[in-house]
């Protein structure tokens, strides 16, 4: 909203959760514009936090400094403004999306270097699995998972719906 | 609620010119809470009933588990999971409202023992169940219980260990209990290291309860929630933590996860500083400073600078050293070079777990002096060389590796978070 907002050194990091000291070195790496005047009288702009949120969420995802400074350079404030509302905070995915795709993908077979942790041998099938679930004290759902994308997607639905159900039953 | 203290100590004062090292004892105690300021918790209790929690085992983690379900507020979240090759989400994550928490208990109550482990998917689906709470501002937390091995669908120690990293990145933090002789104490360990949380070794089922109401207890009593040191500038020094908390640079500074910190929690964390050599065309330093920031998920906490004087050689040999730095860096290492000496003694590596120890306490011989505590670390570390020369049993290996990691944490000898007495003075009023 407040595109003209300016913030001294202390309000940008602040903001932005970096220290002083990380301001600097970006913009001793070219990562971020100097600001300008220079002095204490020292003003950042939106642009500069934008650049600094850009920074951290691709950090996040493990991007080194030189390929942010690239990508950064490419482009212009508006856009970098875009990209850090498009981008999930914290984190690349969520620990939700995280699980799912680990426990969606078949399941790795036990190689030689886990055979030494498996009690069964090594050979074991790939396996699906029941899941239990509990949507109210006497009634549960069973799964086999794992499931195709569209299927779970339903799942969840049909749980939404009858946790809504069971729980204006209780009130 | 009174504030943090914060201190900095290093063992010598002095560097050389050329690249030196140097250690930084951080002592930390973590502000002072009431239950009433508490943050909301978002907690996943994940308990195995594979047959060989029968009996005992199984019966005393269900009153366990019971009580701290019981301990939860309405603004509390809970889930409640069991696993053996199947996997039960029992209680999904809700509320912890009195129906939710009668729900829970009567569903606890009617889980038996059997099947075999699927560790993995058992403790994921817990994970699961927190991550998709929105509980933001939240102490969110799993905790898993088990007597076993990982010995269905994913087993490997390495690959759960990314995944705790990974989950723990995504703001759920595990915390893994073993109870018995037959758990890898690799794995759990390895799982609370990456995933931010606490290990704890339980070697008889008397001892399920107290440990799970330490750890749920510790949840309800968070003051500094995802605790961070961040030092800088990392272009002038390389910072490493003598222990396996989670380190990384972020810009011009090292920043190490020190997880959450509870209510008075009393942590030391030892460091190694290396200089980094200066370059042909840079001006000479009179001196190198580096800042020490300490910081939770609420924003930075305190500061402390602490300035190095560059020094010719013989100064610098003469200088005296901080013992307790010292002393700190020694247990430091010496927790490390246990942690791997059991491991290398679990695989049968006999001579390599003897050796590991011998050296650590070599090192510690070579600046010990004529101080006490330091030579005795180094004979014991001798001693335990000795001991690692053959098999140890597999109670034995877990109360090592406990104790080592609990050591290098700043924990209590059964686990429990170290506290500072209260303050009694009132500053700040």
């Amino acid at each position: 909203m407040d595109r003209d907002r300016a913030y001294d050194l202390q309000e940008l990091c602040t903001e932005a959760g970096v220290t002083p000291r990380t301001v600097r070195y970006y913009i001793q790496q070219g990562l971020l514009p100097a600001p300008e005047p220079q002095g204490p009288a020292t003003r950042y702009g939106q642009g500069h936090l934008d650049r600094l949120r850009l920074i951290r969420d691709l950090q996040a995802e493990h991007q080194p400094l030189a390929v942010i400074r690239q990508r950064l350079e490419e482009l212009p404030d508006k856009d970098i403004r875009r990209l850090v509302r498009k981008l999930p905070r914290s984190s690349p995915s969520s620990a939700v999306d995280y699980v799912r795709s680990v426990l969606g993908a078949p399941q790795l077979m036990a190689t030689e270097s886990t055979a030494l942790y498996a009690t069964r041998p090594a050979a074991t099938p790939v396996r699906a699995q029941w899941e239990r679930l509990s949507i109210a004290p006497d009634v549960e759902l069973h799964i086999r998972r794992p499931l195709t994308r569209e299927i779970n997607r339903r799942v969840e639905k049909l749980l939404a719906l009858a946790r809504q159900i069971f729980e204006e039953d209780r009130e | 609620m009174t504030g943090v203290r914060f201190d900095i100590e290093t063992d010598r004062p002095l560097i050389r010119k050329e690249s030196d090292t140097r250690y930084v004892l951080a002592r930390i105690v973590a502000p002072e809470g009431t239950a009433r300021q508490r943050p909301p918790v978002n907690l996943a209790l994940v308990l195995d009933r594979s047959g060989s929690m029968g009996g005992d085992k199984i019966r005393l983690a269900k009153e366990a588990a019971i009580a701290a379900v019981r301990r939860l507020e309405p603004r509390d979240r809970l889930a409640v999971v069991f696993y053996d090759d199947r996997i039960d989400v029992v209680v999904p994550s809700a509320p912890a409202t009195r129906e939710t928490v009668r729900a829970a208990v009567r569903a606890i109550e009617e889980v038996d023992a059997r099947g075999s482990t699927d560790l993995c998917g058992g403790w994921l689906r817990a994970c699961e169940q927190v991550g998709a709470a929105d509980a933001s501002g939240a102490v969110s937390r799993v905790i898993l219980l088990t007597d076993g091995l990982a010995n269905v669908g994913i087993v490997d120690p390495a690959q759960i260990g990314r995944h705790a990293a990974e989950l723990r990145q995504r703001g759920v933090v595990t915390s893994t209990i073993g109870v018995g002789d037959d758990f890898d104490e690799h794995l759990l360990g390895g799982m609370a290291d990456e995933g931010g949380g606490h290990f704890y070794d339980v070697a008889r089922a008397d001892q399920i309860a107290p440990i799970i109401e330490t750890e749920v207890g510790e949840t309800l009593e968070v003051t500094l929630r995802d605790a961070w040191l961040r030092v800088g500038p990392a272009s002038l020094a390389a910072v490493a933590p003598i222990a396996p908390y989670r380190t990384r640079r972020d810009g011009d500074d090292w920043v190490i996860d020190l997880g959450d910190l509870v209510s008075l929690q009393d942590v030391a964390v030892a460091l190694r500083v290396s200089f980094a050599a200066p370059t042909l065309f840079e001006p000479a330093k009179p001196a190198m400073g580096l800042t020490f920031v300490l910081g939770g998920a609420s924003g930075r906490q305190a500061e402390a600078v602490v300035q190095w004087r560059i020094a010719p050689s013989g100064e610098v040999e003469a200088q005296p050293r901080n013992r307790a730095v010292d002393r700190a860096v020694a247990e430091a290492y010496a927790a490390l070079a246990r942690r791997e000496a059991g491991r290398l003694n679990r695989e049968g590596e006999f001579e390599a777990a003897r050796l590991r120890l011998t050296r650590t306490g070599a090192r510690i011989s070579g600046y010990a002096g004529d101080d006490s505590f330091l030579n005795d670390l180094a004979r014991k570390l001798r001693d335990d060389a000795a001991a690692h020369a053959e098999q140890l049993t597999k109670r034995d290996l877990k109360a090592r590796y406990a104790a080592s990691s609990y050591a290098m944490y700043s924990r209590e000898p059964m686990g429990a978070a170290r506290r500072a007495p209260r303050r009694k003075d009132t500053d700040g009023t």
